[in-house]
C-alpha cells in the first residue's frame, strides 16, 4: 500500500468542523482533497458549499440542533452509524475536523473516529478547543470529548485557544479570533492533504504518517508557513519557527518525531530545500526521527509552503514549568479577581498540562523518557499499538 | 590484585553482587552473593539514587558476609544506556624503512580506529578489535612483522549515553567502592555463557533483562555489533497490568507463573483464579487474553532485535543460532518463539564453569554478573593486575580517585 497514493477522507463533525471545511472547499478547486460533512443540524447542513452531507440522527434531533448537549450529539451519531461507517469504506486516513465544546463537535466527533477506525482506516482528529471566554460547561465539555476522541484516533492535533489567541493577537474582536483559528486549521490540514495526495519529489506516504501518528503519544503540533519572493526559503522558516502553533519553535525544539513538508512551484530549487531543512534542523531535537517530503505544484510557482506536523513532548516546554502556574495555582482567588485577561494567562497553561497528562495509556513508564523505536513509543502495551481486541471489556 | 573479585549488577529487577575468585584451572569459585529487588532503576536508567544506593549497600553487604571478604573494588556491569555500536576503521601508512608493521603501527591503528565522531552526550564504553588488513589481505589476527604499504583495523565501537552510565557509576562510588572496571552486560552475559564453539560459528546472545534487552552478536572476526534496547520484562508487566486492569505486583506474578511467549489455545484451563491480597480483590482473567498481552510484546521484542540484526547484514551470519539468558529466558515458550522469529537454533544460555554456590550457577539471570567475573579475570590477567582504571573512566568522573590507590596501578 505504501506505492499507492493514500486515499484521505477530510470529515467535518459539527459546526466549527463545517466552518473550516467550507472555508477549505470554498478555497479552491473543491479542497484538497475529498470531503463529508456530518451535523445533527440540517438548516446548517445547507448552507454549505461541500457538496457531500450528511444529517446525523434525524430521529434522535429531529434535522435540528443538539442544544449543546453532547450526550445528544452522541445519541445522533450512534443512531446513524450505518451510513458514518459507510462513509469511510475504501479510505486509508480519515482525517476529522471538529470544535469540541458543543454538542455535536463533543459528542459525535469519538463516535465517529471509532467508527472511522473500524472500517480500516487511520483516523487523525483535528481538534479546536473552545476559548476561555466560552465559558467553563463547554470547556469541560471540550476536555472530555477530546479523552473520548484519542482513545478512539490514532492522535489529535489540538490547536489550543491559547497559542491561537496569540495568532490573533491578544486585542483581536471575537469574531476575528474565531476566524483566526479556521483559517490556521484549514491552512494546515490544506498543506497536509496536498503533501500526502502529491506526487513528491521525495514522497511522505502513508505509512510515514502512520508511523507519527503510533509514536505520537496522542498530541500533534501542525502548523504551515508560506512565503513569496527571492528570500521565500528562509522566510518561510522563520515564519514557521515563529508560529505560536508551535509555541515559536519550542514544540520543534521537543519533539520526538516530525514531518516537515514543503510544496513549492516548478522553479523549487535544491538550495532552497536544503536551506529549509538545515533551518528546521537547527531548531529540532537532535533526535528527532524526521519524515521529509517534497512535492511541486504548478500552482505554487513564485512561493514556497512548509508544513510541519510534530510530536508534542509530554514533557512541559520551559514556558510551562510549574514556576508560571505556581502563582495561580497557590492562589486562584486574586487570579479570579483579575478578570478576564489575568483568568486567560493564568489558566491558560494548566488546561493544556492536564490534557497532556491523558496520553498516558503507558502505566509505569508514564514518568520516564519514551522509548522510541521508527516513531513507535514502545512504552505504549504492544497489544494496544497492534490493535488486538481482548475479551475482558 | 586480591584473589578475590567482586562483581555489581544494577539491574532494573534485582541489584546483584557476587564475590568470585578464578582458579588456575579456569573455574570460577562464586563465594558470596547479595541479591535484592531493585528500587529506583527504570529501564536500566537510575531514577532514584538514594533508594538504589541503599539497595547496593545491601546486596554488597551480604555477599561480603557469606564470601567472608571485604570489598573495596568492584566490577560493574552497565545494561540500558540505549548501548549501540557501530564498526570503524582505523587507517596508517606504514612508512618506516623496513617497510614492516610494528607494535607501533598497530598501536597507531588502534588510535585512529577509536576516533569516531559521537553526539555530545554518548560515551564509548567498549572498542573491541575485529580484524586487520594488510594492504588488500584481508582477516589478519596479527600483522606484526608483516610487509605493507597500509595497515588498517576494523574497530567494534560501542557507546551509550553518558549521563546514564555516568549515574550508574556514581552509585557504586558512592558505597563507597572502588569501580576497577565497567563492561556492557551484554558483552558480560556472553563471557559466561557463550562457548568458543559458538562465538567461532557466528551467534547471538539475547539477555532478556526486566529493564533492558541487550544484544551481542559474534560474526566473522569477533564482536560484531552490541547494542541494548530500552524494552524488557518489565514491558510485558505493564501490558499485563494495563491491560487486564490489575495491579502490577499481581500482573508480574502472573507473568512469571502462567506467561506464554507462544499462545498454546486448548492447553490449560481457559480461566486464571487470582486470589485476593492485600487491597486487591481478586479477580478472575482470561488465559488467551494472557497469552495475548505477553505473546504481541514476546514477538515484538525479538522482531526488534531481528531487525537490528538484519539492518547490520548479520542474519545469515549467526550459524551457531541465538542464545538467550536473563529473567527472560525463563519464559514457557521463548525458544520456541525466538526459533521462529530468527529462523535459527535457539538455547537457554547459562552460566557454565562455576562453582560454590550452586544457585549461581545454571541461573540465566546471573549470565551477566558471572561474566563480569570472568571479564574481570581476563582483564586483570592481561593488564598484569591491580587496578586499572580505564582513560574514557578516568575522563567521565573527573580526577576524583584517590591519589593513594591510584599509584597502586602505575
Amino acid at each position: 500500500m505504501s506505492a499507492e497514493r493514500c486515499r484521505t477522507l477530510l470529515a467535518a463533525v459539527g459546526g466549527g468542523g463545517c466552518r473550516i471545511l467550507d472555508l477549505l472547499e470554498g478555497d479552491g478547486a473543491g479542497g484538497p482533497c475529498p470531503g463529508v460533512a456530518l451535523h445533527t443540524d440540517a438548516a446548517a447542513l445547507a448552507r454549505l458549499r461541500v457538496p457531500r452531507r450528511l444529517v446525523m440522527g434525524e430521529e434522535v434531533c429531529g434535522g435540528g440542533s443538539t442544544g449543546g448537549d453532547p450526550r445528544t450529539g452522541r445519541q445522533a451519531a450512534e443512531a446513524s452509524a450505518e451510513a458514518i461507517r459507510a462513509l469511510f469504506a475504501d479510505c486509508d486516513l480519515a482525517v476529522l475536523l471538529t470544535a469540541l465544546g458543543g454538542g455535536t463537535g463533543s459528542g459525535a466527533a469519538p463516535v465517529v473516529a471509532g467508527l472511522a477506525r473500524e472500517a480500516g482506516a487511520l483516523v487523525l482528529g483535528v481538534a479546536t478547543l473552545p476559548f476561555f471566554f466560552e465559558g467553563q460547561q463547554r470547556r469541560r465539555h471540550a476536555e472530555d470529548a477530546l479523552r473520548r476522541l484519542r482513545e478512539q484516533a490514532g492522535a489529535v492535533v489540538v490547536f489550543p485557544n491559547q497559542r491561537m489567541l496569540e495568532a490573533g493577537g491578544e486585542g483581536a474582536p471575537v469574531a476575528q479570533s474565531f476566524d483566526a483559528v479556521d483559517r490556521a486549521v484549514g491552512e494546515g490540514i490544506a498543506a497536509l492533504a496536498r503533501v500526502l495526495a502529491a506526487d513528491g519529489i521525495v514522497r511522505i506516504d502513508f505509512n510515514d504518517l502512520r508511523a507519527m501518528v503510533a509514536g505520537s503519544g496522542g498530541t500533534l503540533a501542525l502548523a504551515t508557513a508560506e512565503a513569496l519572493g527571492p528570500d521565500r526559503a528562509a522566510e518561510a522558516v522563520a515564519r514557521l519557527l515563529d508560529s505560536p502553533l508551535l509555541e515559536h519553535g519550542n514544540v520543534l525544539a521537543s519533539a520526538r518525531a516530525m514531518l516537515a513538508a514543503v510544496v513549492g512551484g516548478p522553479d523549487l530549487t535544491l538550495a532552497e530545500l536544503e536551506d529549509i531543512m538545515t533551518g528546521l534542523g537547527a531548531r529540532a531535537h537532535p533526535g528527532v526521527r524526521l519524515h521529509f517530503g517534497t512535492a511541486v505544484l504548478p500552482a505554487f510557482e513564485g512561493r514556497v509552503a512548509v508544513t510541519v506536523l510534530a510530536t508534542e513532548s509530554d514533557r512541559p516546554t520551559p514556558a510551562e514549568e510549574p514556576a508560571a502556574d505556581a502563582p495561580a495555582a497557590a492562589d486562584p482567588a486574586p487570579a479570579a479577581a483579575k478578570g478576564a485577561r489575568g483568568r486567560r494567562r493564568t489558566e491558560g497553561r494548566p488546561a493544556q498540562g492536564l490534557l497532556r497528562l491523558e496520553g498516558a495509556g503507558k502505566g509505569r513508564f508514564r514518568d520516564v523518557d519514551p522509548t522510541l523505536h521508527e516513531g513507535e513509543d514502545l512504552d505504549v502495551p504492544t497489544f494496544i499499538r497492534r490493535g488486538l481486541r481482548l475479551t475482558r471489556p | 590484585m586480591p584473589s578475590h573479585i567482586a562483581a555489581l549488577e544494577i539491574g532494573t529487577a534485582r541489584v546483584r553482587a557476587l564475590v568470585g575468585e578464578p582458579r588456575e584451572d579456569g573455574l570460577l569459585m562464586v563465594t558470596g552473593r547479595g541479591e535484592c529487588g531493585a528500587v529506583g532503576v527504570r529501564k536500566g536508567a537510575i531514577v532514584d539514587f538514594e533508594n538504589a544506593l541503599d539497595g547496593v549497600r545491601r546486596v554488597l553487604q551480604a555477599a561480603e558476609e557469606q564470601a567472608r571478604v571485604s570489598i573495596t573494588q568492584v566490577y560493574l556491569v552497565l545494561c540500558g544506556a540505549d548501548i549501540r555500536s557501530e564498526v570503524n576503521r582505523g587507517i596508517v601508512h606504514v612508512l618506516n624503512e623496513e617497510g614492516a608493521i610494528r607494535a607501533a603501527e598497530m598501536e597507531e591503528a588502534r588510535k585512529n580506529a577509536r576516533k569516531v565522531t559521537l553526539p555530545a552526550d554518548r560515551e564509548i564504553l567498549h572498542s573491541i578489535a575485529q580484524c586487520y588488513y594488510v594492504d588488500a589481505q584481508q582477516g589478519v589476527v596479527n600483522p606484526e612483522g608483516m610487509e605493507g604499504r597500509q595497515l588498517a583495523l576494523d574497530m567494534l565501537i560501542a557507546h551509550g549515553q553518558g549521563a546514564v552510565l555516568r549515574n550508574t557509576i556514581r552509585v557504586a562510588r558512592s558505597i563507597p567502592a572502588d569501580v576497577e572496571d565497567v563492561a556492557f552486560g551484554g558483552l558480560c552475559a556472553a563471557l559466561a555463557v557463550l562457548t568458543p564453539e559458538q562465538k567461532q560459528s557466528g551467534v547471538a546472545l539475547v539477555d532478556l533483562g526486566a529493564g533492558t534487552t541487550d544484544v551481542l552478536v559474534y560474526a566473522g572476526p569477533g564482536v560484531a555489533l552490541a547494542a541494548s534496547l530500552s524494552v524488557g520484562g518489565d514491558h510485558v508487566t505493564n501490558d499485563i497490568a494495563l491491560g487486564l486492569r490489575i495491579p502490577t505486583a499481581q500482573a508480574e506474578r502472573l507473568k512469571r507463573e502462567h506467561g506464554r511467549a507462544v499462545p498454546r489455545p486448548g492447553d490449560g484451563a481457559p480461566a486464571i483464579i487470582l486470589p485476593a491480597e492485600g487491597g486487591f480483590p481478586g479477580r478472575t482473567v482470561l488465559r488467551a487474553d494472557l497469552d495475548g498481552i505477553v505473546h504481541a510484546r514476546m514477538d515484538e521484542t525479538l522482531g526488534l532485535v531481528r531487525a537490528m540484526l538484519a539492518e547490520a547484514g548479520l542474519l545469515a551470519q549467526i550459524g551457531a543460532g541465538v542464545v538467550l539468558t536473563g529473567g527472560g529466558a525463563r519464559m514457557t515458550g521463548i525458544r520456541a518463539l525466538a526459533e521462529r522469529t530468527f529462523n535459527a537454533p535457539c538455547a537457554i544460555g547459562r552460566p557454565g564453569g562455576v562453582g560454590g554456590i550452586a544457585a549461581v550457577r545454571d541461573a540465566p539471570e546471573y549470565a551477566a554478573a558471572v561474566g563480569m567475573l570472568r571479564y574481570a579475570a581476563i582483564t586483570a590477567q592481561r593488564d598484569g593486575g591491580g587496578g586499572r582504571l580505564r582513560e574514557w573512566l578516568a575522563s567521565l568522573l573527573g580526577a576524583v580517585r584517590p591519589a593513594g590507590r591510584r599509584g597502586d596501578s602505575a
